[in-house]
Formats: C-alpha cells, structure tokens, sequence
C-alpha cells in the first residue's frame, strides 16, 4: 500500500493544469481500490487495481505536456511491486504454515524484480533522450537491459 | 499436473501491450520504462517456467478416534525434475472434521521427499474419508500455476463421546451364560441362597462345615446363579429431525452408543437392528469385538430416504433372539417403524420405547393454521404413547438436553412396577 500510495503521490504531483485534483482524485481512488482488492482476496483486481492506478499517471503525463518525466521508472518499479506485495497478501490471507526460507526468497525476487524494472526503464528513457545522438549509449542500454533480464531470471531460477 | 494461468500472467501482458501502445500513440517514452518492469518479469517468467512432476502418497489407510480427539494425517510429498517454486498443499476436510492449519507452503527439492502433517480434529461422530489434497505448484515469478488432484484415500472413524449409563433396564428373561444378573433359581454361582441337607451327588465343596458340625449332619450351600441376557437396540433411521443443537438420529445414536457400552460391560449380548430405508444389523455378541462392530454400524447410521414399505419380516430371524429385551429408540414419526413396534410387541417381545422426541427441534409454523396443526400433531404423538401404554410397552419421552441416565432409571422403574401384558 505503500508503493501503491507512493505512485498515487508522485501522479498527483507529475499533473500539470486545471486536470491536477481531478488527477489527484482518480490516484486516490486507484489505490484505495488496490486496498479494496486486497481485502477481498482477489488476485485480478489487485491487477485491475494497478491498471488503473497505470492509466491514471499515463493522464497525468499528458496534462503535464511535452516534459519527460525522468521518475517514471521509479513509478514503474513501484507499480511492479505494489502489484507483486499485492498480490501476496491475497496469498497471506489463506490459513497456511509457510516453511521457514520461502518469504524472504520471495521478498527479495519481488525487491530484485522492482529494482531491475526501474534500471531498465532508466536505460531506456537515457536510450530514448540520447538515440538521436550516440548509438553507442543505446547498444550500452540494451546490452544492460540483457544483463537485468539474466540477473532476474537467476533470481527466479532459485526462488 | 494442469496449468492455470494467473490472473497475474494476463493483466501484466494486457497492461505492458496497453502501455506501449500508448507510449508509441503519444510519443511518450515514459510509458515505456512503466511498461519495462511488467514486460520483464513476463519473460524471465515464462521462459522459467516448466511443469513439475509431484507425486503425493498418504501413510495412513485408517484412523479411529472418538469426538473431540485429533488425528494425524501424514503424507510424503516428492518432485521429479528441477524444483521451480514453492508448492502449496491444501488438505479437504470433510464436514465434522476440521483442521487448524489447512495448508502448507513448502520448497521441494529432487531426491528430497518432504514428510507432511495434517492435524484433523474430530468435531462430530461418523465414518469419513479424507485425505483428500489439492496440490499447487506455482512456477518462477508465480505467472503460472500448476495443479493436481488427490483423492480422498484415508478412512477415519469417529465415534461418539458416550455418556455413561448406570440405570439399566433389566431384561424381563436370561439365558444360560455367565453375566451380571442373579436369578431366583438355584444352582451355581457366587450369591448364597440356602441351605439343604447332603444328596448324593452334591460335591464336597459345596458342604458348609460349620453347620454341618452343629446339626450332626452334612449340610451344602446353595447358590443363585449369574446369568446374562441378550439386549437388541433397535433403532429408527427412517427421520431424523434436527437443528444445529443436535436432532433425533445424532440422539438416537449417542444413546444406542452409551447402552451398548453399558450392557457390554454387563456380559449382556447386545445387537443393533438399524430399522431405515437401509436395514441394518449387527447379531447379538459380546465382548470389546461387539462393542467395536455396535459403534462401527452405529457410526454409518444415516437417514436414506425410501418410500417403500418394510415391516419386521425383513430382519433376519438371529437378529432379534427368543426372550431379548429389544429397546426401541425412535421419534415416533414414520409409520414402518411404529407398525413394526406393534409387530414385535405382537409376537411377544419384551419391548421397551424410548422416545426421542423431535420436539425441541421443531419450529411450530406461524398463523392459526399453522398453530393447530402443531398441536394436532403433538396430540397424535401424545396418543401414539397411550396405544403403546396399553399394549403393555413402556413408552419414555427423551427430550434434547435431559441426562440419558435419567431417562433410563425412569424406563427401569416402569418396567419394574407396570403389569405384564401377556397377549
């Protein structure tokens, strides 16, 4: 809920114009949705939940105007792992013992997975602003984005 | 094992397409870098993942417990092939029994079987099958799930915590055979009776000494001899009546259960007829074989519903023994069970009625119609037990709530003092 609130913040702030409460209003509600969903214990809207809260900053980025936002990978990272902690306490809600080991693996992947999210979002957005300019920053780019899909796919492999 | 896509696996590839389409729509590179993180763990989660292959095996073929107690299912969970997630075991429990800690969360690794426990309490009395698993194997990053089936394969029966029952009622007739009940005869045995002059054939054992010095001449004792009797419960499983306090059937078996126990303990050979839309029985017996074959029948006692008529020629002739007290327990609601308690009574069993009465578990209906037709119905019941009075058959009303023992010792009473009705 944190994260959740984090991007509801961050879209609320990105907004620009008269649209800025309606903005604020709509991330709001995204995530007391994702709350909502949590609460019901269903796996699809905490999904549809995200989607929202998505679509929500995708309207504040364009009453923002022509500006990048150089945050958006860190919005990416948070939605990623509002959508994953999300999702496991749907999983927390069911009555079960849990072995010894299993949450912290999944803690992690879920941390590894934000954080690789966010770097190649960032290696992107560098890859976008400097493609007219340097093919070698884009090749650089990509080459790193290879390396976080090898490095989560390690992570995933011994979760 | 089936695979199931996660609701997961759908939204994030519908919302990474959306994203970047938009992205390409506005001429947003930021919609891109949203879209990454999703986009990413779709594919180093699907190019992870591969179906396992787990196998489950249960330890145990049948558990028997009594109400109340805990049970332990074990079963041995393996994987062949490389492990790709946790597994998530879920146990099915049936209604009656419960489990504290229904599922388990659990790593498996090839060549290293995980042992498993279930801890069932036993809420309620009856034969169940358990065991009974869903296995869910989730793959890397949980985008899809693999699951499998386990059939119920341990049978577990609970018995019903019984009251214990002193009052007995007393058989009308013995039969040769070592009990509890001394009888007015004499022969052998351990209660003195009198005391005879010597006869030819009398064992020296059997001389009193003592007064046989002060008269001058041999004297025996004498003795009434022990015997048992055969007790037949009789029970109706053609209705049951209930609430969630209890109803007549789980009474009927509750009380069946404790006299069965206390005639056992007797030396009495007891039987069960289960008089329903399913018959059964179990033959007279003795000892703690009987009383497991009584509670193991008794445990299976359900209500079938059947239209067809059956009267007591359909029980097996050894069921219901010459001079056996049989002990009806009914609600006295069927009418193939009251005109079989008229039968028997017709042929000259020592028959006894308790009642167990569907009262506390009826909801008289609303409205005047409703009102008199209750107590129509209450009437009839009420006449039920004067035809049975006048048969010569005790009749004992069993309410919900009223000591089992209590009920007894007024049935033993009656018995005691009412008049034989010989027909």
């Amino acid at each position: 809920m944190l994260a959740a609130a984090a991007v509801a913040v961050r879209t609320a702030t990105v907004s620009g114009g008269n649209g800025r409460a309606a903005v604020a209003v709509a991330a709001a509600c995204a995530a007391l949705l994702l709350a909502a969903a949590i609460l019901a214990r269903s796996e699809g809207a905490v999904v549809w939940a995200i989607a929202l809260q998505a679509g929500v900053y995708v309207v504040a980025l364009e009453l923002r105007g022509g500006r990048v936002d150089a945050w958006a990978p860190a919005v990416a990272a948070a939605l990623v792992g509002a959508a994953e902690l999300g999702q496991w306490a749907v999983e927390l809600a069911r009555p079960a013992a849990v072995e010894a080991g299993i949450t912290s693996r999944r803690a992690a992947t879920i941390l590894a997975v934000a954080a690789s999210g966010a770097g190649v979002g960032w290696l992107l957005l560098l890859a976008s602003n400097a493609g007219s300019r340097s093919v070698t920053l884009a090749a650089a780019g990509l080459a790193a984005a290879a390396a976080a899909m090898v490095l989560v796919r390690r992570l995933a492999r011994s979760t | 094992m089936t695979g199931v896509a996660a609701a997961k696996l759908r939204g994030y590839a519908a919302l990474a397409a959306a994203l970047v389409w938009t992205a390409i729509a506005l001429h947003r590179p930021e919609l891109i870098a949203l879209a990454a993180p999703f986009a990413l763990l779709l594919a180093v989660g699907l190019a992870a993942t591969a179906p396992p292959e787990l196998s489950v095996h249960t330890a145990e073929d049948e558990l028997r417990a009594v109400e109340g107690d805990t049970v332990t299912v074990h079963a041995e969970l393996s994987i062949a092939g490389r492990s790709s997630g946790p597994v998530a075991v879920s146990l099915h429990t049936p209604p009656g029994l419960s489990a504290s800690v229904p599922a388990r969360v659990l790593r498996l690794e090839e060549g290293a079987p995980a042992e498993l426990s279930f801890d069932l309490r036993c809420e309620r009395w009856g034969g169940y099958l358990a065991g009974g698993m869903s296995v869910r194997a989730v793959g890397p990053l949980g985008l899809v799930r693999y699951e499998q089936s386990v059939a119920p394969a341990v049978r577990i029966r609970v018995y019903p915590l019984t009251e214990a029952v002193q009052a007995l009622p007393r058989p009308a007739a013995t039969h040769v055979g070592a009990g509890n009940y001394v009888t007015r005869v004499r022969g052998e045995g351990l209660e003195f009776a009198d005391l005879r002059p010597h006869a030819p054939g009398d064992r020296l054992r059997q001389v009193n000494w003592r007064v046989s010095a002060r008269r001058g001449r041999l004297h025996v004792n004498e003795y009434h001899p022990e015997r048992n009797a055969d007790v037949v419960l009789f029970l109706d499983a053609f209705s049951d009546t209930s609430d969630e306090a209890g109803g007549t059937i789980d009474m009927t078996v509750r009380a069946a259960s404790a006299l069965a126990a206390a005639y056992l303990r007797t030396r009495d050979r007891v039987g069960i007829v289960g008089f329903g839309g399913v018959l059964r029985w179990v033959l007279p017996g003795t000892g703690n074989t009987q009383s497991y074959r009584i509670l193991d029948s008794l445990i299976d006692t359900q209500v079938v519903a059947s239209y067809a008529w059956r009267d007591v020629a359909v029980i097996p002739a050894r069921t219901l023994p010459p001079h056996a007290l049989v002990l009806a327990l009914t609600p006295l609601a069927d009418q193939r069970m009251l005109a079989a308690l008229v039968d028997l009574r017709a042929r000259g069993i020592d028959l006894a009625v308790i009642d167990v009465s569907p009262l506390p578990f009826v909801k008289p209906p609303g409205g005047d119609l409703g009102d008199l037709a209750y107590r129509v119905w209450r009437l009839q019941r009420e006449q039920l037990g004067s035809r049975y009075r006048a048969l010569g058959v005790p009749v004992i009303e069993w309410m919900h709530g009223r000591p089992a023992d209590e009920v007894l010792a007024q049935l033993r009473e009656v018995r005691r003092y009412a008049r034989t009705v010989r027909i």
